[in-house]
C-alpha cells in the first residue's frame, strides 16, 4: 500500500515491525506484537463474513501475546472478548488485558496428557458450549493465521529485495512459515529454519517440562505445515535467555527470549552463509520479561547463571531425543510423517 | 505514443491539432471498419453523471458540424505484466492488472461529427457495440456536444488474442470524439469512458507512467514508476485459431494464499521497475502467469518457461484473458540477440506463431535474420 502519514488505528500501527541490520547479511524483524498480524486480519475477516456480530464473543486460548493483540482488537471493536489462559501469564499482563476490557481465565492445573495446553482447550469447549454466539480464532489451527503474514513478506521485499534465510520462534509455525510460503512465491529458494525448545513435540520431541515459553508445543499444531522447514534447531532456555541479553547488550535491541534464540541461530547461519541475506523475526519486546530474563538475580536463581553461549549447535541425526544444549537438524523441508518414518529407520539400522 | 513519425495536418483543423502517424504500421493488415454513431439528445449527460463521471476537460470548439472531423489513436497491449486482486487504500481489493504496451500494433478513428443525426443508430457488426457506445458516452459528457456521427475504425490488432484490440478501437474512439470538439480529457477521465463503455478496460490510454489499474472501475490502484524498464519480449500466440472472449470468460476466483502473494508481487513489481531489473520483473510476470493457469490455462506454459530457462529468458508473461504469451528478455545481457532468435526459432519450431518481438529495436542489427 501506498506511503501514509498516520494510522487508521492503534493495532494497525502495532502490526508492523521494524527491519534491523545486525551484521552486513543479517537483519532482525522487531515486532511490537507481531501476533497482531493474525488476530487483525482473522478478526477482520470474521466481521467482514458476518461471524461477528455485535453480541458475539471472541473466545480464545492462548498464553500470552496473542491474547493480547485479540484484547486490543477487542476494543476497538467493542467486542467482548475471553481468554483461557494459566500461569504464563504473569500479573502485569493480566492487568492489562482486564483494562482493555477482556475476562481472563488462569488455569492451575495441567492436563494428565498435553500439558496446560490441552487444559485450556478443554476449557474453552466448555466456555463455547454455555454462550449462544462465540468466535474462536482458532490461532493453532486456522489457515488464516499463515495467511495473515503476506505484509510481513511485503515489507522485507521492499525493504530488502531478496531475502535467502527466514530465521524466526516456533508457536504455531504461523509466522515463519506465512512469511517464508509468500517470500518463496518470488524467490523459490528462500530458507526457512525453525526455532524450538527441547521437549516440544513441534518437531519430533517427547512433551515436557520447558523453561522457555512463546515457543514450543505440548500439543502439535493442527495447521503447521512441516514441509516449509529446511532447518530445525533446538534451544535450551538458558541459552535463549542469554542471546536474549546479547542481543540487548550488543544490538541494543530490547527483546523477548523467543527473539533471542532465533537471534543465536540467525547470527550463526548468517556467518556461515556470508552470501546469503538472512532475516531472523522477533515477535515482542522485552517489557515482560524484565523481572526474569533481564534480572541477573533471578537468572542466577534458576541456576541460569554462568551459561556460556555456544558458537554452534551440535548436529543431530535423530529429531526425537532432547538435548540438554543447543541443536540442530537438517529437516529438509519434509513431512512430519516422513521425517519420523526416516527417524525410526535409522534407529532400527542402530540396532 | 511516443514514436517517430509523419507529421499530418489534419482537414479542417487550423489550430495546433496536428497528429502524428506511425509509419510502422504494415498498410495491408489493416482492417478498415465503419460505424455510424448517434445518439439521443434528450439524455443529455445522465449516464455520465449517474456513473459519477465528472468531467472537467469540457472546451468544446465551435465550429460548423458539418466540418467537424476528430481523430483518435489508441495502440495494443500484449497481455499483462501482473494481474490479479489488490488491495485499496480503503482496505477494500479490486481485481487489477498491469499492462505491457505493444506500441507497434494499434487502432485509429475518426469520429465525423453530425452525420447520421436523423434516423436510428446504425451499427456495422456485432463487435462495435462497444465503439458505438464509447462515442455516446463520450458525446454525452460533453456538454455542446453534437447529437451522433460516424466513427470509422482502422486497426491492426488481431481479435480474440489478447491484446486488446477491444480496448484500442474504443480508446481511440474516444479520442476522436474529444478531439473533434476540441476537449483534452486527461488519460485517467479516457480510462472512466472507456471502462464503461466497454464493461472493463485495459489501461492503454495511461501512456506517460506504468499503473496498477482495476480494469472493471477504470480507476488507477497505484502509480508503479515511470516507465517499464527496456525489455525484450518474444510474443507468440498459445492457441492457434482459438480466442477468447474477454467478458464471457468468467472471472478468476483467487485463493486467500493467492491474493497474499498478489501483495507481495505487486511491491516486488514496483521494486523492478523502479531500479529498471528486468529478471526480477521476469520473475512477477511468471508468477502471475502461474498462478492465472488455474483459470484459463495456456496450454504451453510449460514449454514457454523451458525455453525462457534454457535460453536465459528472465520470464514468461501472458494474457490473462486472452491467447498470447511473451518470453522477457534483458537486452543489457550478454548474448541476448542469439538468445532472442533462437528463442523465436524454438517457438516456432513448436508450432506456434510469433505475434511479434516487442522491444527488438533495442537490441544491435542482427536480429532481422532470426525473426520475421
Ligand atoms: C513471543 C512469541 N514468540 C514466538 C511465537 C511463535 O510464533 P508463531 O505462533 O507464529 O509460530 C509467539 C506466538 O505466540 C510468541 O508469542
Amino acid at each position: 500500500m501506498g506511503s501514509r502519514a498516520f494510522y487508521e488505528d492503534a493495532t494497525e500501527a502495532y502490526q508492523l515491525p521494524r527491519v534491523v541490520r545486525l551484521a552486513p547479511n543479517l537483519f532482525a524483524v522487531c515486532f511490537t506484537l507481531m501476533k497482531m498480524i493474525p488476530a487483525r486480519y482473522i478478526l477482520r475477516r470474521a466481521l467482514r463474513e458476518g461471524l461477528l456480530a455485535p453480541g458475539t464473543i471472541i473466545v480464545e486460548t492462548t498464553s500470552g501475546t496473542f491474547g493480547l493483540a485479540l484484547a486490543m482488537q477487542a476494543a476497538q471493536l467493542d467486542r467482548r472478548l475471553i481468554l483461557v489462559s494459566d500461569p504464563a501469564i504473569d500479573d502485569r499482563l493480566h492487568r492489562r488485558l482486564t483494562d482493555l476490557g477482556a475476562v481472563v481465565e488462569r488455569l492451575a492445573q495441567q492436563a494428565a496428557v498435553g500439558g496446560y495446553q490441552a487444559a485450556r482447550l478443554n476449557r474453552l469447549a466448555e466456555i463455547r458450549r454455555e454462550l449462544p454466539a462465540t468466535f474462536c480464532p482458532e490461532q493453532y489451527s486456522n489457515p488464516d493465521n499463515p495467511r495473515s503474514y503476506a505484509v510481513v513478506a511485503e515489507l522485507l521485499v521492499e525493504a530488502l529485495g531478496q531475502v535467502d534465510c527466514v530465521v524466526g520462534p516456533i508457536g504455531s509455525g504461523g509466522s515463519t512459515g506465512g512469511t517464508t510460503t509468500f517470500l518463496r512465491s518470488v524467490s523459490p529458494d528462500c530458507r526457512a529454519i525453525g526455532v524450538d525448545t527441547h521437549f516440544s513435540v513441534s518437531f519430533g520431541h517427547p512433551d515436557g517440562q520447558r523453561g522457555l515459553r512463546g515457543l514450543g508445543n505440548s500439543l502439535m499444531p493442527p495447521s503447521m505445515d512441516h514441509r516449509v522447514f529446511d532447518g530445525v534447531h533446538w534451544c535450551t532456555a538458558a541459552e535463549a535467555y542469554r542471546a536474549t541479553r546479547h542481543l540487548h547488550r550488543r544490538h541494543a535491541l530490547f527483546m523477548g527470549p523467543t527473539s533471542g534464540a532465533s537471534y543465536l541461530v540467525g547470527r550463526w547461519w548468517a556467518q556461515k552463509h556470508p552470501d546469503a541475506l538472512t532475516v531472523v523475526l522477533m515477535p515482542d519486546e522485552g517489557y515482560r520479561y524484565l523481572d526474569t530474563v533481564y534480572d541477573d538475580e533471578w537468572l542466577a536463581a534458576q541456576g541460569y547463571g554462568a551459561t556460556v553461549l555456544p558458537d554452534e549447535p551440535l548436529t543431530v541425526s535423530d529429531p526425537t531425543r532432547p538435548g540438554s544444549r543447543w541443536t540442530a537438524y537438517d529437516w529438509g523441508k519434509r513431512s512430519y510423517t516422513e521425517v519420523m518414518a526416516s527417524a525410526r529407520d535409522d534407529l532400527v539400522e542402530l540396532r | 505514443m511516443a514514436r517517430d513519425g509523419v507529421t499530418v495536418l489534419l482537414a479542417g483543423d487550423t489550430s495546433t491539432n496536428a497528429m502524428t502517424i506511425a509509419h510502422d504500421v504494415v498498410p495491408h493488415r489493416f482492417a478498415r471498419h465503419r460505424c455510424a454513431v448517434q445518439t439521443r439528445p434528450e439524455q443529455g449527460n445522465d449516464v455520465a453523471q449517474t456513473h459519477g463521471l465528472d468531467l472537467g476537460w469540457t472546451k468544446a470548439r465551435t465550429v460548423a458540424p458539418q466540418l467537424r472531423l476528430g481523430v483518435g489513436e489508441a495502440h495494443a497491449h500484449h497481455g499483462e505484466v501482473l494481474q490479479g486482486v489488490f488491495y485499496r487504500d480503503d482496505g477494500r481489493r479490486s481485481r487489477a492488472l498491469v499492462t505491457l504496451p505493444f506500441p507497434s500494433r494499434g487502432s485509429r478513428a475518426v469520429f465525423r461529427a453530425g452525420a447520421g443525426e436523423s434516423g436510428t443508430v446504425t451499427v456495422d457488426g456485432e463487435e462495435f457495440a462497444k465503439v458505438r457506445r464509447a462515442a455516446e458516452l463520450t458525446l454525452r459528457a460533453l456538454p455542446g456536444a453534437p447529437a451522433g456521427g460516424h466513427v470509422e475504425i482502422t486497426s491492426d490488432v488481431p481479435r480474440g488474442l489478447g491484446l486488446g484490440s477491444s480496448t484500442s478501437d474504443v480508446t481511440a474512439t474516444i479520442r476522436a470524439v474529444a478531439d473533434c470538439l476540441g476537449a483534452a480529457p486527461t488519460a485517467e477521465e479516457v480510462a472512466r469512458l472507456a471502462a464503461l463503455a466497454e464493461g472493463a478496460c485495459d489501461p492503454i490510454m495511461i501512456e506517460d507512467r506504468v499503473v496498477l489499474f482495476a480494469h472493471r472501475e477504470g480507476t488507477v490502484l497505484e502509480t508503479l514508476g515511470p516507465r517499464l524498464p527496456p525489455m525484450i519480449v518474444v510474443g507468440c500466440d498459445t492457441d492457434p485459431g482459438g480466442a477468447v472472449d474477454t467478458l464471457e470468460h468468467p472471472p478468476a476466483r483467487y485463493n486467500d494464499w493467492e491474493i497474499g502473494a498478489f501483495v507481495v508481487l505487486r511491491t516486488v513489481l514496483r521494486r523492478a521497475i523502479t531500479a529498471w531489473d528486468v529478471p526480477l520483473l521476469g520473475k512477477v510476470t511468471t508468477v502471475s502467469a502461474q498462478i492465472n493457469q488455474r483459470f484459463l490455462p495456456k496450454p504451453d506454459l510449460d514449454f514457454l518457461l523451458a525455453v525462457c530457462r534454457e535460453e536465459g529468458g528472465c520470464g514468461v508473461q501472458v494474457a490473462h484473458s486472452g491467447t498470447v504469451a511473451g518470453v522477457i528478455f534483458d537486452p543489457s545481457r550478454r548474448g541476448t540477440v542469439d538468445a532472442v532468435a533462437r528463442c523465436v526459432r524454438r517457438i516456432e519450431d513448436h508450432g506456434l506463431p510469433t505475434t511479434n518481438v516487442i522491444g527488438a529495436d533495442l537490441l544491435p542489427k542482427g536480429l532481422d535474420a532470426g525473426v520475421s
